[in-house]
């Protein structure tokens, strides 16, 4: 543990302390409740049997791996009904029954308790038609990785019936705000295991995630200004990595982890810059005499998506990751804001203002013409998720601020609640590195 | 209207024109009328959101004036422009009137339209004082601190805040504060004073305060 983890562990405690609501650390780690208001209208029957054994664990793996799958809105529960014994190995099972019941795709599993208390985890994906196995994994954890396991199976499963990958193991981040105290918090993507990695009086704003997941770069007022810090999540210890006069802000990582592109005023008006991981070698990259930011790299590396206010209203334009001329890449409306790159590079996201309304939209690179997604009163924040699928967003609901989701397509929408305290500034995590 | 005076006299003292001839003075008192009228017209502006808090200052106010009052009478009325009544009590202890509901220097914010960072008209009286106060009391140092409705991309507002204050340390600057003087920072969104989702509330939230060290 170093001394800055120690410091920020501290500086939340006291923070806990001074607020007088020691009750809120259970709150602050409640996990976000997720509810489908959409669907695919064409989704694949599933059909998960209880993995043997796994009502002796805290939680049920089958149940999560279920859940996972059917939030995905690509999927349907096919329940197999009450049966004597579930069948947990290829051998047990009973291949005409499922037949007579419709069932193409089964998962059956089993747990082992191990005599070093570790628990061996089996799963398989049958195939009834065939009477074969499509795929199938075995895994030996500690009891605590269960929850993440599942997630892991979740995806094997996903990515074998959608031949694209899962997104269930990824974490996502996103800052809570309870009266005048902010946490960044990192969760599973179902909002499960989360956590706070920083508590401030201060607002935080504009988490980032590292490529590789282990880092992640944010905007904290801390310093009753705004400042970028590089916080590592392995150890919880971290640095400024931009604090000059004025504003420091929208940091995004370059795809190979070596630079960020980041915003500062501190030659005028907010401009572009790329600056090293370590803080060091800061180049600017925009000059204008307007508002250029909310830099967002493409996945190849080469160029950059940004808003800039020069044409008389926010717009998103497209440069090279090194500078040069822009080219202007949104034409419907006066407000286009907040432009994130799809994973696949083909397209990006952004918030368009929608006559009073302030929505997510999609849009294919090369075309100007863009799709709105939502339909929230105010939107904001949207972050693909790494398959590309999904869109994670910032919006609101009876006045507090929460998280939603929506497919690219638009047809699956989700919404996640925390229990306690105004959700916001959403960033979904990299595919996890285990893959 | 001996408030009006004592303010004129106080200003006269701030633009640093003791011993300046009668006719002069009374040139630089008209100036500052229109000052004040300019003044009055921010006042009306942000009025209805300083209610509250004028209430809480009200019986303040009152011990205020009547402590003036008292010191008014005790004090000469004829003096060099150096000395009088309130001037004097800015002068030595600039705090005191930043806490004074009856002195300019008391407001503190400007307000803009939407996606706006220009200072309008009714604002530069305001910017006028400010920097007069700040080029009588050297030591003083300011922040300002641009910020803005919640509507729209968090990081463009951060953006758009900052040039809120960045426009307020120039149009100060043009008035002669020294740049080191001003610190210019945004809170874009994230500190809105009006919580609110309502016209009255963002336009509460599209300001820039100016904040003194030490006084709030």
């Amino acid at each position: 543990m170093t001394d800055s983890n120690r410091l920020s562990r501290r500086r939340a405690l006291q923070a806990l302390a001074f607020s007088g609501a020691m009750a809120a650390l259970p709150l602050a780690r409640a996990a976000l409740t997720i509810e489908i208001v959409g669907g695919s209208g064409r989704e694949i029957p599933i059909t998960i049997l209880p993995f043997a054994n796994q009502e002796r664990q805290r939680e049920k793996m089958s149940e999560i791996v279920l859940a996972d799958l059917l939030r995905s809105g690509l999927f349907r529960d096919q329940t197999a009904g009450w049966m004597p014994r579930y069948p947990s190995e290829p051998e047990d099972i009973d291949w005409r029954n499922f037949r007579n019941r419709g069932i193409d795709n089964l998962v059956i599993g089993n747990i082992v308790e191990r005599s070093d208390g570790k628990l061996a985890v089996r799963f398989r994906l049958m195939e009834v038609g065939k009477e074969s196995q499509r795929t199938g994994f075995s895994y030996t954890i500690a009891a605590t990785q269960l929850r993440s396991i599942a997630h892991h199976i979740a995806d094997t499963i996903y990515e074998a019936l959608t031949n694209e990958p899962g997104v269930f193991a990824t974490r996502i981040c996103y800052v809570v705000k309870t009266g005048d105290r902010f946490e960044l918090q990192v969760a599973d993507s179902d909002g499960g295991n989360a956590d706070f990695i920083l508590a401030n009086r201060e607002p935080i704003i504009s988490p980032a995630w590292s490529p590789d997941g282990g880092r992640i770069a944010y905007v904290s007022f801390e310093k009753r200004k705004s400042a970028i810090y590089v916080h590592s999540l392995a150890d919880g210890s971290r640095q400024v990595l931009a604090n000059f006069d004025g504003s420091n802000s929208a940091p995004c990582w370059s795809p190979d982890g070596q630079r960020l592109a980041i915003t500062l005023s501190r030659d005028g008006v907010a401009q572009i810059y790329t600056i090293a991981a370590d803080g060091t070698d800061v180049v600017r990259i925009t000059n204008s005499g307007s508002i250029d930011t909310e830099a967002s790299w493409s996945p190849d590396g080469r160029s950059i998506l940004y808003t800039s206010d020069r044409g008389a209203s926010p717009q998103i334009y497209r440069m090279s990751a090194r500078g040069g001329p822009s080219e202007r890449m949104t034409f419907e409306g006066n407000y286009n804001v907040t432009p994130r790159w799809s994973p696949d590079g083909r397209s990006f996201c952004f918030i368009q203002r929608n006559g009073g309304r302030y929505n997510v939209a999609i849009q294919e690179i090369g075309s100007r013409d863009a799709q709105l997604l939502t339909d929230g009163r105010i939107d904001s924040s949207p972050t693909f998720s790494p398959n590309g699928r999904m869109i994670l967003y910032a919006s609101e609901h009876n006045r507090r601020g929460i998280l939603a989701a929506v497919s690219r397509d638009g047809r699956i929408k989700q919404r996640l609640s925390e229990s306690s305290g105004s959700v916001r500034e959403p960033a979904w995590g990299p595919l996890s590195k285990s893959r | 209207m001996k408030v009006r005076i004592c303010l004129a006299v106080l200003a006269l003292t701030l633009a640093g024109c003791a011993g300046q001839d009668v006719k002069e003075q009374s040139k630089a008192a008209v100036e500052q009328r229109d000052l004040l009228e300019s003044q009055r017209k921010a006042e009306d502006q942000t009025r209805r959101a300083q209610v509250a808090r004028e209430q809480e200052e009200l019986s303040r106010q009152m011990d205020e004036a009547k402590r003036r009052k008292a010191a008014e009478q005790q004090e000469p009325q004829v003096k060099p422009l150096t000395g009088g009544g309130m001037s004097e009590r800015a002068l030595s202890d600039p705090m005191t009137a930043l806490k004074d509901p009856a002195s300019p220097v008391f407001k503190r914010s400007i307000y803009y339209n939407y996606d706006q960072f220009d200072i309008t008209e009714e604002y530069r009286g305001l910017i006028d004082v400010h920097a007069q106060f700040l080029n009588a009391n050297k030591s003083l140092k300011v922040r300002v601190e641009g910020n803005c409705d919640e509507r729209g991309s968090t990081e463009y507002n951060l953006a758009l805040g900052q040039r809120r204050a960045d426009a307020v340390k120039r149009a100060l600057a043009v008035l002669g504060v020294a740049p080191n003087r001003v610190e210019a920072v945004s809170f874009g969104e994230e500190k809105p004073k009006a919580t609110g989702q309502d016209d009255d509330s963002y336009a509460e939230n599209r300001r820039s305060d100016i904040v003194y060290s030490g006084a709030q």
